[in-house]
C-alpha cells in the first residue's frame, strides 16, 4: 500500500517528472558534447591542412563554450549523478 | 433556408405536443438534459486531450487494427463518437494522420458507440439511475469551479454523467406516464414498410438532435415502456446510425478536403451498414435470438436484444467494409479533389483544427514550415543559388563557386506572391487560437509567431543584401568579389544545414553546430575584425565598397541569427533540451564576442611571446 501511495505521489508530481526528464536530457547532451569534443581534438592532431585546421579549432572553441554553458545549467538543476 | 423553416416547425410541433400532453414535457426535457450532459461530457474530455489523447492517436496511424481499436476504445470510454470524429477530423486536417487511419478510427468509433446502448439497456433501465445522478451533479459542479484543469475536466465529466442519468430518468418516467394517456404502440407499422418508415424517423430524429446516443436512449426507454414495437425499435436504431453522419458532415464543413473525405467515408460506411441491416433484417433477428440465448439474455428483454442488434450490425458493417478501405480512400480521393491552391495559401490552417489547441499549434508549426519552404526559395534565388541544390547534397566547393551568370531577382514580387498572404494568415490564425490556450501553449504560440517573423525578416534582409551582391559578385575587384562570395557561401551553407536538421539523426548536435556558422559569418564581418581601415588604406576597396560591405555583413549576421533562431523553434523535436527556455546552451551575441576576445588576447600573447623569443 505504501509503495502504491509512493508511486501515486510520483505520478501526481508532474513537475518532479519534468525536472527529471530535463536532467536526463542534459546529461545525454553533455555526453554527446564530450564525445564530439574528443573527436575534434583527434582530428586537429591528425590534420595538416591549415584551412581545415582553422575550421576544426573554431568548432572546438564553440563546442567548449557550449559545454561550459551546459555544465552551468547542469549545476543549476543538479543533473550530476 | 431549410434551417430557417425547420426551427419554427420543430418549436411549433413541440409546443403543440406540450399542450396536448404534459408527459411529453418530461420526455422532451429528458432529451434536452441528456444532450446537455453530452456537451458537458465532451467539454470534460477535451480538458484531457492536451497531450495524452493526441500522442495516443499519433501512435495509431501505422496499423489499421490499431486505428480501429483506438476508435472502439476511446468511444467506449468517452461515450461520444462525435468527439472522436471531431478529433480525428482535426488531426487529419492538420496532416498528422492519413486518411486510411482516420477511416479506421471512424469505423472503430461506430462500434464503440454501440456500447452506449448496452449501458443504457443493461444499467440505465435496471437500476434507479436518478439516485446516482444527484450526487454526481453536486460533486461535478463543485469541481467545475476549481482552477485546476484536471479537476475542472473531472467535474465536467462527472456533471455530464449526472445530466445523462437525469435525462434518462426523465425519459423513462415520461414514457411510463405517457403510456397512460396515449398508446404509441398502436401506431406500430409491421413489415418492410414499417422498417423503412421508422428508419427514416430515426434519421430525422438524429439529424435534429445531432446525437445518435440521444436517439438510442429515446428508443430504448420507449421500447422499455412498450410504446414502440421491438421491430420498429430496430428500424429506428438503423436510422439513428445513418443520421449520426450529419454530425461528421457538419464537423467537416469547416475543414479541408481531408476532413471532408473522412466525413464522406463515415457517411458511406453508415449508409452501407444501414442498407445491409435493412436487407438482412430477418437473418439479423435470427442471429440476435441465437446469441441472446447463448449469452443469457431473457427472451422478452427487448432492450438488451436491441443493444445486441445495434452492435451486431455495426460489426457486420466493419467486416464488410474493412477489405475495401483502400478502395474507399481511392474513391474519395478521386471524387473529393483538393482545390488548386496558390503557393501562398495556407495548407494546414482551418477551422476544424481550432477545436483542439494542441492540434492547432501543430498545424501552425507545419504552416510556418510551409512559409519557410517558400522563403527558402526566395532567399536561395536572392543569393543566386538553385533552391533544390541547396536542399540536396551540395559541397563547399559548389557553394563557393561563382555563379555562371548573376541574376537580379525581384524579391518584392516573390515576397508578394509566396510570403505576404501566408504570413498574415498565420498571424491571424495564431490570434484566433490564443483565445482558448493555456499559459504553456501561449508560450509556444509566441515562439512560433517569432519564428515566422524571423523568416520574413530574413527575406527582407536578402532583398537588401542582393542589391550590392549582384554587382560585386561580377566586380573586377577581386577583394570585394571574394568578400561577397564568402558571405554568399556562408549563408548558403547555413540554409543547407537548416534544411537537414529535421532528417538528422541528432538534431540537437546539428542545431548546436549552427553556432559555428554564426561565428563564421561574424568572423567575415570587416567591422568586427577591424580590417576595414587597412583595406581602404591599402586601396584594396573603395570607401563606397567598404560601406556596402559593412551594411551587408550586418544583414548577413541578422539573417543568420534569425534563421538559427527560427530553426530552433520549428525543426527541433518537442522534447529537445535546446527548445524553449533551455536554449541557454546555444551561443548568444556575448558568448561569440567572448570567443573573439579570447582569440585576440591569444594572438596578442602569442605575438608577445614570439617577440621575446
Amino acid at each position: 500500500m505504501e509503495k502504491l501511495l509512493k508511486k501515486l505521489g510520483k505520478i501526481l508530481d508532474q513537475d518532479l517528472e519534468k525536472q527529471k526528464e530535463k536532467r536526463d536530457k542534459l546529461r545525454k547532451l553533455l555526453k554527446k558534447l564530450r564525445q564530439h569534443s574528443k573527436y575534434l581534438k583527434k582530428e586537429i592532431e591528425k590534420t595538416k591542412d591549415q584551412d581545415r585546421l582553422g575550421q576544426l579549432e573554431q568548432e572546438l572553441k564553440i563546442l567548449q563554450a557550449q559545454r561550459k554553458k551546459a555544465v552551468a545549467l547542469c549545476k543549476e538543476i543538479n543533473c550530476k549523478k | 433556408m431549410l434551417r430557417k423553416i425547420l426551427l419554427p416547425v420543430i418549436f411549433a410541433i413541440l409546443a403543440y405536443g406540450f399542450w396536448i400532453s404534459p408527459d411529453l414535457k418530461d420526455i422532451a426535457a429528458g432529451v434536452a438534459i441528456f444532450l446537455f450532459g453530452m456537451l458537458f461530457l465532451e467539454q470534460g474530455f477535451k480538458a484531457f486531450t492536451g497531450g495524452t489523447l493526441e500522442s495516443l492517436l499519433k501512435r495509431t496511424t501505422d496499423k489499421l487494427w490499431k486505428s480501429l481499436s483506438f476508435g472502439v476504445l476511446t468511444t467506449t470510454l468517452m461515450q461520444s463518437s462525435s468527439l472522436v470524429s471531431v478529433i480525428t477530423i482535426s488531426f487529419l486536417s492538420a496532416g498528422l494522420i492519413g486518411l486510411a487511419a482516420g477511416i479506421g478510427i471512424i469505423f472503430g468509433a461506430n462500434l464503440g458507440t454501440t456500447t452506449g446502448a448496452w449501458l443504457i439497456a443493461g444499467f440505465g433501465l435496471k437500476v434507479k439511475i436518478s439516485a446516482f445522478a444527484m450526487p454526481m451533479l453536486v460533486f461535478g459542479i463543485i469541481l467545475v469551479f476549481q482552477s485546476s484543469k484536471a479537476l475542472k475536466g473531472t467535474g465536467y465529466i462527472l456533471a455530464g454523467l449526472g445530466f445523462l442519468f437525469l435525462g434518462i430518468h426523465f425519459m423513462k418516467e415520461g414514457f411510463e406516464a405517457f403510456k397512460d394517456t396515449i398508446d404509441l404502440s398502436a401506431y406500430a407499422i409491421p413489415g418492410l414498410r414499417g422498417l423503412l418508415i421508422f428508419a427514416l424517423l430515426g434519421i430525422i430524429a438524429t439529424v435534429i438532435m445531432q446525437s445518435s446516443h440521444a436517439t438510442l436512449v429515446l428508443i430504448i426507454t420507449a421500447l422499455a415502456a412498450g410504446q414502440i414495437s421491438y421491430e420498429n425499435a430496430l428500424a429506428l436504431s438503423i436510422g439513428a446510425n445513418v443520421g449520426t453522419t450529419i454530425t461528421a458532415i457538419l464537423g467537416a464543413m469547416g475543414s479541408n478536403v481531408e476532413g471532408r473525405r473522412l466525413a464522406g467515408a463515415h457517411m458511406i460506411f453508415n449508409l452501407v451498414t444501414g442498407i445491409v441491416a435493412i436487407l438482412l433484417i430477418d437473418q439479423f433477428l435470427t442471429t440476435v435470438n441465437y446469441l441472446s440465448e447463448k449469452i443469457g439474455i431473457a427472451d422478452d428483454d427487448y432492450t438488451l436484444k436491441l443493444a445486441l442488434f445495434h452492435t451486431l450490425f455495426n460489426l457486420v458493417g466493419i467486416i464488410i467494409m474493412l477489405p475495401f478501405i483502400n478502395r474507399l480512400v481511392w474513391l474519395l480521393e478521386r471524387v473529393l479533389k483538393p482545390k488548386k491552391r496558390k503557393v501562398s495559401e495556407p495548407r494546414y490552417l482551418n477551422d476544424s483544427v481550432l477545436e483542439m489547441p494542441d492540434t492547432a499549434i501543430e498545424a501552425i508549426n507545419r504552416e510556418i514550415r510551409h512559409l519557410f519552404d517558400n522563403a527558402f526559395d526566395v532567399i536561395a534565388y536572392g543569393l543566386n543559388y538553385n533552391p533544390d541544390s541547396l536542399r540536396g547534397d551540395v559541397s563547399t566547393e559548389e557553394l563557393n563557386r561563382l555563379p555562371d551568370k548573376v541574376h537580379k531577382i525581384d524579391i518584392d514580387a516573390l515576397y508578394d506572391r509566396k510570403i505576404k498572404f501566408l504570413y498574415s494568415e498565420i498571424n491571424a490564425f495564431i490570434s484566433q487560437v490564443q483565445t482558448s490556450t493555456s499559459a504553456e501553449q501561449n508560450e509556444e504560440l509566441y515562439r512560433l509567431r517569432m519564428a515566422s517573423r524571423d523568416i520574413v525578416e530574413s527575406v527582407k534582409a536578402v532583398k537588401h543584401l542582393q542589391k550590392n551582391m549582384v554587382s560585386y559578385l561580377v566586380s573586377p575587384n577581386a577583394e570585394i568579389r571574394d568578400q561577397y562570395l564568402n558571405i554568399r557561401a556562408q549563408l548558403g551553407m547555413l540554409m543547407h544545414e537548416i534544411s537537414r536538421i529535421e532528417e538528422s539523426e541528432d538534431p540537437d548536435l546539428m542545431m548546436l553546430s549552427l553556432d559555428n556558422l554564426k561565428v563564421s559569418i561574424r568572423r567575415n564581418d570587416v567591422l568586427t575584425t577591424g580590417v576595414i581601415d587597412e583595406k581602404i588604406r591599402q586601396h584594396l576597396i573603395t570607401a563606397e565598397m567598404a560601406t556596402s560591405l559593412m551594411n551587408d555583413n550586418a544583414y548577413a549576421i541578422s539573417m543568420a541569427d534569425n534563421l538559427v533562431e527560427m530553426a530552433g523553434v520549428l525543426f527541433l523535436p518537442k522534447e529537445s533540451i535546446l527548445r524553449g527556455e533551455d536554449r541557454v546552451i546555444s551561443l548568444n551575441e556575448r558568448d561569440i564576442e567572448t570567443i573573439f576576445e579570447d582569440e585576440n588576447t591569444g594572438t596578442a600573447s602569442a605575438k608577445v611571446s614570439g617577440g621575446i623569443q
